[in-house]
């Protein structure tokens, strides 16, 4: 095969991986659905990257290939056949030396363009806010607008254009929803913004009943033992479901705290595994049957704390979670809870909501 | 008066022997008990006093062990520099006994720490099986404590304990030395000092498997807060950081000695542009070493502080910033991974025009590029934290200087293509391996380049892309390379053949395993499955099997290596003087080189990849090696 075969057959291949990549346009086997409207760009950008390094790949691996293939040592060149004698090519440096710079400077420019798309650490006029606190190992998410609350679950206006402020409350955690394609570090003692417009993407076969409980938000920052259960669900809702939504919160937000809700808002959930509200965490014991449980504790031999009763008990493994460990679980997994996190309200209303479990 | 201190130094110092090297690491592993000890006394909330009293206490542990190291140092160098031809002292042992001494040999070392290595590879290679065991299938088989602490010690061993000192300890020290025509090290004692502080920081980072509370959890990155609340549930976190504040000084000890030896001991006519490309990326890897390994140990020195006495570096409460550790240690670890594969790189620059039979393709072109890469290295560790708190102003710049890594490291790949175009290749293992690493590090570079693009990292940081991109960079990069070298130089290093089928057979499981392994990395990161989960949502599954079955192979070629060495030593052919028929000094002397590597000096009058000519320089006449060392 000659050179100029190689390179035909080169160009060849890469024109089908290229169009191949244009025309699987949404590239499903890589990337996920898109629900958000600066997905489209980083799509793009992303597309372009496929399409440049596929050039890149299938023109090294197959001059790799072919040169291993015909340069091979033949049985009858005999054990001293040397190569050919060539030292280098300036002209060849230069060249290989400035093809790479081209395409790195292209990637450059398509790259800072769609930077400035993407708004990072902007406060944007008209925008709603949503402020974002990532702690061991839930979310928490406060409309400040409104005073709305959501624990470990946060709740947006398709089309309308959000800027969430986010921060880390013990240890560092990331906000990362694959299908909005933007990540914002959650570090504690910073916030930092990133604004985006949701959509729902209906075109988007693989959007079809793939996504009832909202999409996915993964902690995307090491957290400590329960990093792979923080996770939230990020609801899209349309105008009006939205309107709807935010009027009932608003009446709910007037009532007295139960002890569920505090369970879901205080992040119990992402560690504690608990039927009656869905909670599946296993870093710290199960809540299930706690009412029993906090009896036999008090009356176990190796009971290390001061409560007498189930509910001091209770009272104590929130406040002081040191007093007692429970056996095969680590210590100093879960901080102290004090009032300034969860009032007296609030704990009472829990307490009593643990003991009926 | 400069020259009476200098005298009495020396007087005082000049002649610490080398067993005071154990005194030295028995001091420091009684201050780190010391260290342990008093976090334990603290308990988990200490009280203001004890605060105050740490802190003095540490102040002053620190100025000691600080001080035991700077005189032991001192002392070195001192020794060093009067003696100008460091002879061996008489009298040392032999035999298999040598490998456990204070040896002063470079080859000595050099195997010491190629046995080290490869052992803390095998341990490595089964924390990497237990964290694929668990991610098999979704749902959790360990703890999720014990899972984190599986990729923590995982990445720390393979790393630390492995590719750094396999590549510049073990070949670097072996190897250098003889390709450059030197008799050893410029700082013999030096040398051994670099090795024995990997042993006791290697020990400490095995023990802290055993203190109660086990070993760190925090990654390898450790990013405060989360390694400091680490640190409360027992002394493992501690204990890593403390190891690898010693194993650092080891790197840092070892690149200055490198550097030295290479500006001051090479032969007659061995100019700079005619070093080979092996050493010429050992020199710019030590320059790394020693410059970025400082900034990593100054910012294990705040974690420690941080962990026993409740320093406020990191605490955003106090005043801190869990900040300063990401740029610290970004700013060592980005120039880290160019210390892991810039002799890579070197190893099968080497190999390639070896088993091409034709000179290296732009010679100068490749050390160009190897200098701009050290260069460039230093100045892109940001674009580890484009999704941090960073100021988001800076990720601009540092998005512009990590696409201009792309450029030296394409023209590498091109020179090797261009080696072998019109090369009579010989496709033996090395070789394979060596191709593969420039297959290899093809995917790696431009995973990349697109991870360098801020919009696309924003999506793809902190996931599995990610993790397949570092393995593609180093095990396709640099672990790759490492088997290239040690199918080719194991030869000269233990005199024995390495079989070529076991060695084809190693190679294609290893090629296969490793691509059915993170291949599919790629996708289930950018699908959104994030890194360092312990569990996954069923959609990822599939992948997830397949990686596992891949990691698996990829355990079981390694095997073969073991038992392709095992076989060498118990019925391996004798390796003559060249086997490779290669140009370069390390082959112009018996397999294994003798005491002091050659007769007599030599003369360099050609290239190192000149296969044209005849070898220029005067072997030395027939020697059997020694057999089993």
């Amino acid at each position: 095969m000659t050179l100029g075969r190689v390179l035909a057959l080169l160009s060849f291949i890469t024109a089908v991986a290229v169009a191949l990549i244009y025309l699987w346009p949404d590239m499903p086997w890589i990337l996920p659905v898109g629900a958000s409207a600066e997905a489209k760009g980083i799509d793009d950008l992303f597309r372009i990257m496929m399409v440049i390094s596929a050039a890149i790949f299938i023109f090294v691996q197959g001059f790799l290939i072919y040169f291993a293939l015909i340069f091979r040592r033949k049985p009858e060149d005999g054990p001293d056949a040397v190569g050919r004698n060539l030292h280098g090519d300036n002209r060849l440096e230069i060249a290989w030396t400035i093809a790479p710079a081209l395409i790195v400077i292209v990637l450059t420019i398509f790259s800072v363009r769609e930077l400035e798309n993407l708004r990072l650490n902007e406060t944007v006029p008209g925008a709603h806010n949503v402020d974002v606190v990532g702690y061991q190992f839930a979310w928490d998410f406060t409309h400040p607008e409104t005073g709305i609350y959501e624990p470990n679950m946060l709740t947006l206006e398709a089309g309308q254009e959000v800027t969430l402020a986010i921060t880390g409350r013990e240890v560092g955690h990331a906000f990362w929803v694959p299908e909005f394609r933007l990540k914002q570090d959650a570090t504690p003692g910073y916030i930092r913004r990133i604004t985006f417009t949701p959509i729902l993407p209906h075109n988007d076969p693989f959007f079809q009943g793939k996504y009832p409980n909202g999409f996915p938000l993964r902690c995307a920052e090491l957290c400590g033992a329960g990093h792979s259960e923080m996770v939230a669900n990020v609801r899209v809702l349309s105008s009006e479901e939205y309107a709807a939504w935010e009027a009932e919160e608003i009446v709910k937000m007037n009532s007295a705290p139960d002890g569920a809700s505090v369970y879901q808002a205080k992040g119990c959930i992402g560690c504690h595994q608990l039927d009656a509200v869905g909670a599946v965490g296993a870093v710290g014991p199960t809540h299930n049957g706690m009412g029993a449980t906090a009896e036999a504790r008090i009356a176990a031999p190796d009971y290390t704390g001061t409560a007498t009763t189930a509910e001091e008990y209770i009272i104590e493994s929130i406040r002081n979670p040191g007093a007692y460990i429970v056996p095969n679980y680590p210590a100093g997994v879960m901080q102290p809870y004090p009032p300034e996190q969860i009032n007296d309200a609030e704990l009472d209303a829990l307490v009593q909501f643990l003991l009926e479990q | 008066m400069a020259k009476t201190v200098r005298t009495f130094l020396s007087q005082f110092l000049g002649r610490i022997p080398t067993m005071r090297l154990g005194v030295g690491v028995v001091a420091a592993l009684v201050l780190m008990s010391l260290t342990i000890s008093i976090t334990y006394a603290q308990g988990e909330v200490p009280t203001q006093e004890q605060n105050m009293a740490g802190a003095v206490l540490g102040i002053f542990l620190a100025l000691v062990g600080l001080g035991m190291l700077t005189v032991v140092l001192i002392g070195f160098v001192l020794w060093a520099t009067q003696t100008k031809i460091p002879f061996l002292p008489q009298g040392e042992p032999q035999g298999i006994a040598r490998y456990f001494s204070f040896s002063t040999d470079h080859k000595v070392i050099g195997i010491q720490y190629f046995w080290t290595s490869f052992a803390f590879f095998i341990l490595g290679g089964i924390m990497a099986l237990l964290v694929r065991w668990e991610l098999a299938l979704p749902g959790l088989f360990f703890t999720t404590t014990q899972y984190n602490q599986f990729f923590t010690m995982h990445g720390t061993i393979m790393i630390f304990f492995f590719i750094i000192p396999m590549l510049t300890g073990a070949f670097g020290n072996y190897i250098m030395p003889l390709q450059i025509g030197t008799f050893d090290m410029a700082f013999p004692k030096l040398n051994t000092l670099s090795f024995w502080l990997l042993v006791p920081g290697g020990l400490l980072m095995l023990a802290s498997y055993f203190v109660p509370g086990g070993t760190a959890q925090a990654g390898w990155t450790a990013y405060p807060p989360l390694s400091i609340l680490a640190s409360k549930q027992g002394p493992g976190q501690l204990l890593w950081g403390i190891s690898l504040f010693i194993a650092g000084w080891s790197s840092i000890v070892g690149g200055m000695n490198f550097l030295v030896t290479i500006m001051n001991m090479r032969t007659k006519g061995m100019s700079y542009f005619r070093m080979p490309l092996f050493t010429w990326n050992i020199a710019v890897t030590a320059v790394l070493q020693v410059l970025g390994t400082a900034s990593f140990a100054a910012g294990l020195v705040l974690q420690v502080m941080a962990m026993t006495f409740d320093f406020p570096f990191f605490d955003p409460v106090r005043g801190g910033s869990p900040l300063l550790w990401q740029h610290v240690f970004w700013f060592y670890s980005h120039p880290a991974v160019y210390i892991m594969i810039l002799p890579a790189f070197g190893i099968i620059s080497e190999t390639i025009p070896v088993f091409s039979r034709k000179p290296l393709f732009g010679y100068r072109a490749l050390v160009f590029a190897t200098c701009g890469i050290g260069v460039l290295s230093f100045v892109v560790w940001a674009h580890h934290m484009f999704t941090s708190a960073l100021l988001p102003q800076l990720r601009l710049p540092f998005m512009l200087t990590t696409m201009l890594i792309a450029i030296p490291s394409g023209v590498k790949i091109f020179n090797w293509l261009g080696t072998m175009a019109f090369g009579k290749l010989t496709l033996n293992t090395s070789m394979l391996f060596s191709l593969a690493l420039v297959s290899m590090f093809v995917i790696g570079g431009i995973s990349g380049v697109m991870m360098g693009s801020i919009p696309v990292d924003i999506h793809l940081h902190d996931t599995y892309f990610v993790v397949a991109h570092i393995h593609y960079v180093l095990f396709g990069g640099s672990a790759f390379a490492i088997f290239a070298g040690i199918y080719y130089w194991f030869p000269k290093m233990f005199g024995k053949m390495l079989d070529e089928r076991m060695g084809i057979w190693h190679f294609w499981l290893s090629f296969i395993g490793f691509n059915l392994a993170f291949l599919p990395m790629h996708a289930v990161g950018a699908l959104g499955m994030p890194r360092r989960y312990a569990d996954y949502a069923p959609e990822f599954t599939e992948l997830n099997f397949v990686i596992t079955v891949g990691a698996f192979l990829l355990g079981f070629a390694q095997l073969i290596l073991v038992a392709n060495m095992a076989y060498a030593f118990a019925k391996g052919k004798q390796a003559v003087d060249n086997p490779w028929g290669a140009r370069t000094l390390e082959w112009m002397t018996s397999s294994p080189p003798p005491h002091h590597n050659f007769e007599e000096p030599l003369t360099v009058e050609h290239d190192p990849y000149d296969y044209e000519w005849n070898p220029p320089y005067k072997p030395l006449p027939e020697t059997a090696p020694a057999v089993g060392d």
